[in-house]
C-alpha cells in the first residue's frame, strides 16, 4: 500500500487537480476541472440557443385576436426583434468564452476528459 | 434634377471603384500583406450576399403584402448562424479537410466521390439559381427604370432588356476576371471577397440611411412610428402560423444549401474561429437589415399614390421627396446586393458545371486512360469555366426575357428556396449519418426535385406558361390526384408549404429507405466515416494502394491542372517533408492522398480521384484501410487481436512450462537412474574392498596375492574417494564458498597442464592444437580452469566414438572475451539430451563407460560461473562441441593482452 497523503484524505474529492484553472481562493478542492467543466456547458449553450431563438420565435403565433379584429402589428414587431437581440447578445457571450479545440471535443455528450 | 446619365456615370464610376478595389486586394494578397483580408468581418459581410436585391427591394414590398412574414426569411439563417456549433462548424471543418469546392463537391465526396451525384446536385443547383438570377437582374434594370421615368423618359421593354443584357456582360465580366484569376478554389478569391464586404457595407449603410429618413424624416420618430404601423393596412394582415413556421425551416435549410452561400460559408472561409465572430455578428447585419423594412413599407404605402410598387418603395420614396443624393445612395445598394449575389452564385454554379459536367464529359470523351497525360487539363477547366459563368449569365438573363420581368420578387425567391433545400437531406444525412448511402441519395434528391418541379417552379411561370390552366384545375390526363398544387387531394394548403412539404417528405423518405436498404461501397464507407467523424479522425483518407507510377507522372499531371510553379512548389514541400534533398518526393501513399487533396481543391473530389486512379491505375481501398477507419471493425479487431496475443502469450507460458516438466521429468528418471548408479557405484568397490579384506583377515593368502588384493582395495578406495571428491566440490561451488585463487598464466601453458594431467599419452585420441593462438594471458583461478579442460579432454576420451577420435582445440579472443573450442569428430550429443548435460547426475547413455558419477559437466558449469565466464554446447560442429568462455586480462592491461595475443 503506499503512503497516504493525508491531505488527500482531507478533501472531499478524491481525485488529484488536473491541471485546470486554480480553484477560487476560499473555495480548495470544492470543484475540479472547473475550465474544462464551464467549456463543456457553454457548447450546451451554443446548442441549446437554436431552439431558445425557435421558441422565442413561435411565441407571437399563439397571440389570438378574435374573428374580425386587427392590429397587434407593432408589438409583434417590437417582440420578434428584441427577441432577435436578446439571440444576438447571447450568441455574441458565447462565441465570445468558447474555445473550438478540437482536441478536447469529444462528441455532443462527452462528459470525460 | 439628376440627370439619368449622371446616375449612370455614378454606377460606372462605383463598377469602376469596386474594380479598383478587388485589384487592389489581389495584388496585395499576392504580396502576401493580405492579412487584412483574413479578418473575421470582412468573413461577416461577405456573407450578406445572402441578403440579395430581393432583400433590398423586395423585403419591403413583401411587408407591404404580408406584413411581419418577410421577417422569417432572416430568422432562419439567424438560427442557423446562432446554432454553428451543431452544423456550420462541422460543414467549415469537413469543407477545410477535403479541400471541398462546392455543394455539389460536398455530396459527391461523401457518397463514394460519385459523378452521377455532382451532375445533379448541379443541375438542381442550376435550375434553382436561374430564376434567382433573372431576379436581380430584373431589379437592377427596374431601378434604372424608376430613374429614368424621373428624369421624363418612359422605358420600354426594348430599354429595360438593352439594360439587362449590358448588365449581364458588366457582370460576367467582372466575375470572369476575379472569380477565375486561380484555379484552386480553397486558394480563395481575395477580389471578391474584398469587393463584397464593400459592397455590403454600402448596401447596409443605403438601407440604413432610406430607414433613418423615413422614420425620423417622414414619421416622427420611433414611437410615433409604432403607433402608425399599428393604424397601417398591413397591420390587418393576419399570419398563417404554418407559413411563418415553415417559412422560418426553409430560409434556414437554404442559407445551407445555396450554392452561393456554401461558397462564402465553406469553400472561402480562411478560419474557423471566423465562425465563431460570425455566429452574431451576421444576425446583427440580418437584424439591421430589416430594422427598417416594416417602417419604410408602412410610410410608403401612405404617401405613394395608389398602385406605385411597393418593390421599389426604397428607391421612389427619397425620389418622391426630392432627396436624390439619398436615392442614388438607394440606389447603389440595390446594385450593389444584386450585383454581389449574382457574382458569387455565378462562380459558385460555375465551378459545379466545371467540375462535375464538363471534365467528366472531357475525361470521358478522351481515348482511354492516356486522356490525363494529353492535353492540358488547367485550359480546359478554365475554358469551361468562363464559359459557365457566361452560361449561368445568359441562362438568367434568358429566363428574365422569357418570364417578361412579372411577378412579385418574393414569389421567385421563395420557389428558388425550395428547389435548392432538396440537397439538406443528403447533406445533413451525409455529414451526421454513417449509413447513408449513394442508392438513398440519388432517389432523395430526384425524387425531391421532380416532386418541386411538378408543384412549385413549372407553375411559378404562371396560368398555361407551361402547364395549361386544365393541368393545374383538373391534374394531368385528369388525374386529379396529381395536381399540382393539391398533391393526393389535399386541397386548400398554401402552394409553397404544399410543395416543400411533400418534396421534402418524398426526399427524405427516399433518402431514408434508399439508404438503410441498400449496401454502400467501399469509398462510401471510407468518406462516410470521414465526414461524420470529422472531429475525430483529422486529417486522415483512403490510402492509394502502392503502384508503379512514378513521381514524374504524377508531376505532369499536377502541372497540367494546378500550373507549373503551384505543383511544383506543392512537390518540393512534399519532398523537403520527407527530408529528400531534390525536389521529386517518394511515392508513398500518404503523398497520393495528399495530391489528390490539393487537386480535388481546383478541379471537385470525383475528378481528382478519378485523374489518380488513371495515372496509378491503382484501387484506392485496401481491406486494411477500411478495417482501420470504420472504428467498430477496428476496435473488434483490436480486441480480438489483444485478445490473440494474450492466448499467443499463455501458448508460451504453457510450452515453457511443459519444456520444463519434461526436463523435470528427465531429471528425475535421471535421478533415479543416478541413485541406482551412485549405489551401484558405491556397493561395487564396497563389496570388493569387503570380500578383498575378508579373504585378508582370515591370512591364508600367499605373498603375491596380498599385494594383488591390497592393490585392489586400494583403487577400489582411490574410486571412492574421487566420488567423494566430486559431489564435496560440487557442494562447495554451489554453496558459493569456494575461494579462487586469481593468478596469471599463458593459456597454451595451462592447456598443456590439462592434457598431461588428463593423461593422454596412452589413448587413442588425437589432440589438434593451433599454438599460434594460445598465446594468450589469463588472469583467472588457473587450477580451476585446468579442472575445466581436464574434464572436457577426458570426456572427449571417453565418449567420442569415431575410429580414430580427434580432438580440436581452438581459441580466440574478441571484445575482451577468451573463447576456447573443445570439438571432437564423434557423434556429438543428440538434441534431447542437450539440455540436461549440465545438470547435476546427468549422464549420457550407458553409464557403464564413465566411470564417473556424472558430476563432470555439472561442476565445469559452476566453475565457469564462479570465473565470470561461461560453458555451452554447441550443435552442429561435427561432432560434441564445447564453447569455454571467459574474459580475458579482466583486472590487466588491456592493450598488453592484445598485443599478447597478436604474437
Amino acid at each position: 500500500m503506499p503512503d497516504r497523503d493525508p491531505r488527500r484524505a482531507a478533501t472531499p474529492a478524491g481525485d488529484p487537480p488536473r491541471g485546470d484553472a486554480p480553484a477560487r481562493p476560499g473555495r480548495p478542492g470544492l470543484f475540479l476541472a472547473r475550465d474544462s467543466y464551464r467549456q463543456r456547458r457553454l457548447r450546451d449553450v451554443a446548442r441549446m440557443l437554436p431552439v431558445c431563438g425557435a421558441v422565442i420565435w413561435l411565441i407571437p403565433l399563439m397571440w389570438t385576436r378574435t374573428a374580425g379584429q386587427t392590429g397587434g402589428m407593432a408589438a409583434a414587431v417590437v417582440f420578434v426583434f428584441a427577441g432577435w437581440a436578446l439571440l444576438i447578445v447571447l450568441a455574441a457571450i458565447v462565441s465570445r468564452r468558447i474555445r473550438v479545440d478540437a482536441a478536447t471535443d469529444n462528441g455532443p455528450d462527452a462528459d470525460i476528459g | 434634377m439628376m440627370s439619368f446619365n449622371a446616375l449612370i456615370a455614378v454606377a460606372l464610376g462605383y463598377v469602376a471603384f469596386l474594380f479598383g478595389v478587388a485589384f487592389a486586394a489581389e495584388r496585395r494578397a499576392a504580396r502576401g500583406q493580405g492579412g487584412w483580408l483574413h479578418l473575421p468581418i470582412v468573413y461577416t459581410l461577405s456573407l450578406s450576399i445572402y441578403c440579395t436585391a430581393w432583400t433590398f427591394y423586395g423585403a419591403v414590398g413583401y411587408a407591404a403584402r404580408s406584413g411581419l412574414e418577410f421577417v422569417t426569411i432572416y430568422l432562419g439563417p439567424t438560427l442557423v448562424m446562432v446554432g454553428w456549433w451543431w452544423i456550420l462548424r462541422r460543414l467549415v471543418r469537413i469543407g477545410r479537410t477535403q479541400r471541398i469546392t462546392s455543394i455539389a463537391d460536398l455530396i459527391s465526396a461523401r457518397f463514394g466521390k460519385s459523378t452521377t451525384l455532382g451532375v445533379i446536385v448541379t443541375l438542381m443547383a442550376i435550375v434553382a439559381a436561374t430564376p434567382y438570377i433573372a431576379l436581380q437582374l430584373q431589379s437592377v434594370t427596374l431601378s434604372f427604370q424608376v430613374f429614368a421615368r424621373a428624369g421624363g423618359s418612359d422605358w420600354g421593354d426594348a430599354e429595360l432588356n438593352r439594360a439587362a443584357i449590358w448588365i449581364a456582360i458588366g457582370l460576367g465580366f467582372f466575375t470572369v476576371l476575379f472569380g477565375t484569376r486561380n484555379l484552386d478554389a480553397n486558394e480563395r478569391h481575395h477580389g471578391v471577397v474584398i469587393a463584397i464586404a464593400v459592397e455590403a457595407v454600402v448596401k447596409l449603410v443605403a438601407l440604413l440611411a432610406v430607414g433613418i429618413f423615413v422614420v425620423w424624416g417622414l414619421s416622427d420618430g420611433a414611437a410615433a412610428m409604432l403607433a402608425e404601423i399599428e393604424t397601417s393596412p398591413i397591420a390587418d394582415w393576419t399570419q398563417s402560423g404554418s407559413r411563418w413556421a415553415g417559412l422560418i425551416f426553409l430560409s434556414g435549410a437554404a442559407f445551407l444549401c445555396l450554392p452561393r452561400m456554401f461558397q462564402v460559408l465553406v469553400v472561402e472561409n480562411a478560419d474557423e474561429r471566423h465562425l465563431q465572430t460570425a455566429s452574431w455578428a451576421f444576425p446583427l447585419y440580418m437584424m439591421l437589415m430589416s430594422l427598417f423594412v416594416i417602417p419604410i413599407a408602412v410610410v410608403g404605402l401612405r404617401i405613394m399614390p395608389a398602385g406605385a410598387n411597393p418593390d421599389l418603395f426604397v428607391l421612389t420614396l427619397p425620389l418622391s421627396q426630392g432627396h436624390e443624393g439619398l436615392a442614388t445612395l438607394s440606389f447603389l445598394g440595390g446594385f450593389s446586393s444584386a450585383t454581389s449575389m449574382v457574382i458569387v452564385a455565378t462562380i459558385a454554379l460555375a465551378t459545379m458545371v466545371s467540375n462535375h459536367i464538363v471534365l467528366p464529359l472531357w475525361m470521358r470523351s478522351g481515348s482511354g486512360p492516356g486522356a490525363i497525360m494529353s492535353g492540358d487539363v488547367r485550359r480546359v477547366v478554365m475554358l469551361a469555366r468562363r464559359l459557365s459563368i457566361a452560361g449561368v449569365l445568359a441562362l438568367g438573363y434568358l429566363y428574365f426575357r422569357l418570364s417578361g420581368g412579372g411577378g412579385a420578387l418574393a414569389a421567385i425567391g421563395l420557389v428558388s428556396f425550395s428547389g435548392v433545400v432538396q440537397v439538406l437531406p443528403a447533406m445533413l444525412g451525409g455529414i451526421f449519418w454513417r449509413g447513408a448511402t449513394r442508392t438513398g441519395a440519388i432517389l432523395g434528391l430526384t425524387a425531391g426535385f421532380a416532386v418541386w418541379v411538378w408543384c412549385l417552379f413549372l407553375p411559378s411561370f404562371g396560368a398555361d406558361a407551361l402547364l395549361p390552366a386544365s393541368v393545374m384545375a383538373q391534374g394531368p390526363f385528369g388525374w386529379s390526384w396529381l395536381r399540382p398544387e393539391a398533391l393526393f387531394g389535399i386541397t386548400g394548403v398554401d402552394p409553397v408549404l404544399h410543395g416543400l412539404f411533400w418534396s421534402m417528405l418524398f426526399n427524405t423518405g427516399l433518402f431514408f429507405a434508399g439508404s438503410a436498404l441498400s449496401f454502400p461501397t467501399p469509398l462510401e464507407r471510407l468518406q462516410g466515416a470521414q465526414f461524420v467523424n470529422v472531429f475525430d479522425y483529422g486529417n486522415k483518407g483512403p490510402v492509394w494502394a502502392r503502384s508503379t507510377v512514378t513521381a514524374e507522372d504524377l508531376l505532369i499531371m499536377s502541372q497540367r491542372i494546378l500550373g507549373a510553379a503551384q505543383a511544383q512548389a506543392i512537390f518540393a514541400r512534399a519532398a523537403a517533408r520527407q527530408g529528400r534533398t531534390d525536389s521529386l518526393p517518394d511515392v508513398t501513399p500518404a503523398f497520393v492522398l495528399a495530391l489528390e487533396r490539393e487537386l480535388s481543391g481546383s478541379v471537385g473530389s470525383a475528378t481528382a480521384h478519378a485523374m489518380i486512379a488513371q495515372v496509378t491505375q491503382g484501387a484506392a481501398v485496401t481491406v486494411e484501410d477500411l478495417i482501420a477507419l470504420a472504428d467498430e471493425t477496428a476496435q473488434i479487431l483490436e480486441y480480438s487481436s489483444r485478445l490473440e496475443a494474450k492466448s499467443a502469450e499463455q501458448d508460451r507460458t504453457a510450452r515453457a512450462l511443459r519444456d520444463a516438466n519434461a526436463k523435470l521429468m528427465a531429471l528425475s528418471v535421471q535421478k533415479d537412474a543416478f541413485l541406482s548408479q551412485i549405489s551401484h557405484e558405491l556397493r561395487t568397490p564396497m563389496t570388493s574392498i569387503r570380500a578383498f579384506s575378508d579373504i585378508l583377515r582370515e591370512g591364508d593368502v600367499g605373498p603375491t596375492d596380498t599385494t594383488r588384493m591390497a592393490g585392489i582395495i586400494n583403487a577400489e578406495a582411490q574410486r571412492l574417494t574421487r566420488l567423494l571428491d566430486d559431489l564435496l566440490d560440487l557442494a562447495v561451488l554451489e554453496s558459493g564458498q569456494v575461494t579462487l585463487h586469481l593468478q596469471r598464466g599463458r593459456l597454451g601453458d595451462l592447456l598443456d597442464r590439462a592434457l598431461g594431467a588428463a593423461g593422454q599419452g596412452g589413448t587413442a585420441l588425437r589432440i589438434v592444437r593451433d599454438p599460434r593462438n594460445e598465446g594468450l594471458w589469463l588472469d583467472t583461478d588457473l587450477d580451476r580452469l585446468a579442472q575445466v579442460f581436464i574434464n572436457l579432454v577426458a570426456n572427449a576420451a571417453k565418449y567420442c566414438d569415431a575410429e580414430s577420435p580427434v580432438l580440436t582445440i581452438g581459441a580466440r579472443a574478441t571484445d575482451g572475451t577468451c573463447t576456447v573450442t573443445f570439438t571432437d569428430n564423434g557423434r556429438g550429443i543428440a538434441a534431447p539430451d542437450r539440455a540436461v548435460i549440465f545438470e547435476k547426475f546427468s549422464r549420457l547413455g550407458d553409464s557403464s563407460r564413465a566411470g564417473g558419477a556424472g558430476l563432470g559437466l555439472a561442476i565445469c558449469k559452476e566453475i565457469m560461473g564462479r570465473l565470470g565466464g561461461d560453458i555451452a554446447y554447441v550443435p552442429g560442429r561435427g561432432g560434441a562441441c564445447f564453447h569455454v568462455t571467459l574474459p580475458v586480462a579482466a583486472r590487466g592491461d588491456p592493450v598488453e593482452g592484445r598485443l599478447l595475443a597478436a604474437r
